[in-house]
């Protein structure tokens, strides 16, 4: 067994307990994606969960038409917000093309992505559950108050998931 | 939507092999031997081995003969179904072979315009 987080069992088991890969799982989680975007003035966000081998969207804003918006997820290899797993961090990508992480990354190389922020959505039992982020497609700067708002933002996520545990 | 039958209904998975590697993104099909190995990372060689032998006999196949596309998209649903972890360890094996035969139908469809 691996002592990464990605691969933990326990992590995994919590994301299991929070049924988070219900279909449809919570048209609030879909609403703060959708004012994530509107409010950074992007034109994607994601409520993503990280997965030991994917990443999962369980709530999303500007991914009508793209194959992303289809599959539901991606392999996790591309993912920036498998990040925040292993560092319990905000993650920030201001121009993809330049970043040694990814500007080899299909997501990037293939199908233009260019900024990113994202921030961890932890429990209240420790696990890095996945990111709520917002995702460009041209080099952008992002301010410490809009990692803020992010911040607030992914923290009403979070608040609205455990809701689920209690009932 | 359970994923055997979204790949019945979605792709022709006979064709995917002549498409062994998706241009651009670097991804293959994913096999027996991926699944087996993400089920071995999360949770140890023989806890992994009794998972999988158990979700091999619900798909009525035999493990270690598990092929790409339809019956390991089989023994997926049914490691699901094992719920838990287990079954988020089956959604990563999806979302790639979700992805995987996405990209490849997408590739065929151009280079079908390109050649017509």
């Amino acid at each position: 067994m691996s002592s990464d987080p990605m691969y933990s069992a326990q992590r995994l088991q919590e994301i299991a307990d929070l049924d988070l890969l219900a279909d449809g799982i919570d048209p609030i989680l879909q609403d703060v994606a959708e004012q994530a975007a509107t409010h950074l003035g992007l034109p994607v966000s994601l409520i993503s969960v990280v997965l030991d081998e994917a990443l999962h969207v369980a709530g999303s804003h500007g991914l009508n038409g793209l194959w992303l918006g289809e599959t539901g997820g991606h392999p996790v290899e591309w993912s920036f917000c498998a990040t925040s797993v292993r560092t319990r961090g905000a993650y920030v990508v201001e121009n993809a093309l330049t970043d040694p992480h990814h500007k080899d990354n299909p997501l990037v190389v293939q199908d233009g992505v260019r900024c990113y922020a994202g921030v961890p959505l932890i429990s209240s039992r420790g696990f890095v559950l996945g990111n709520l982020c917002v995702v460009g497609l041209a080099e952008r700067k992002f301010s410490a108050d809009e990692l803020a708002y992010l911040q607030r933002m992914a923290a009403q996520a979070v608040s609205r998931i455990e809701e689920r545990r209690k009932s | 939507m359970q994923l055997i039958v979204w790949l019945l209904r979605t792709f022709d998975t006979s064709l995917s092999a002549s498409l062994p590697v998706i241009p651009g993104y670097n991804l293959t099909e994913p096999t027996e031997d991926d699944a087996r190995a993400a089920l071995q990372r999360v949770f140890g060689a023989a806890m992994a081995e009794t998972l999988w032998k158990a979700a091999c006999v619900e798909a009525l196949l035999l493990p270690g003969r598990v092929g790409p596309g339809v019956p390991l998209g089989r023994v997926a649903d049914a490691l699901a179904a094992q719920g838990g972890a287990a079954a988020m360890v089956a959604r990563s094996i999806e979302i790639r072979m979700r992805t995987y035969y996405r990209l490849a139908e997408r590739e065929r469809t151009l280079a079908q315009r390109a050649t017509s």
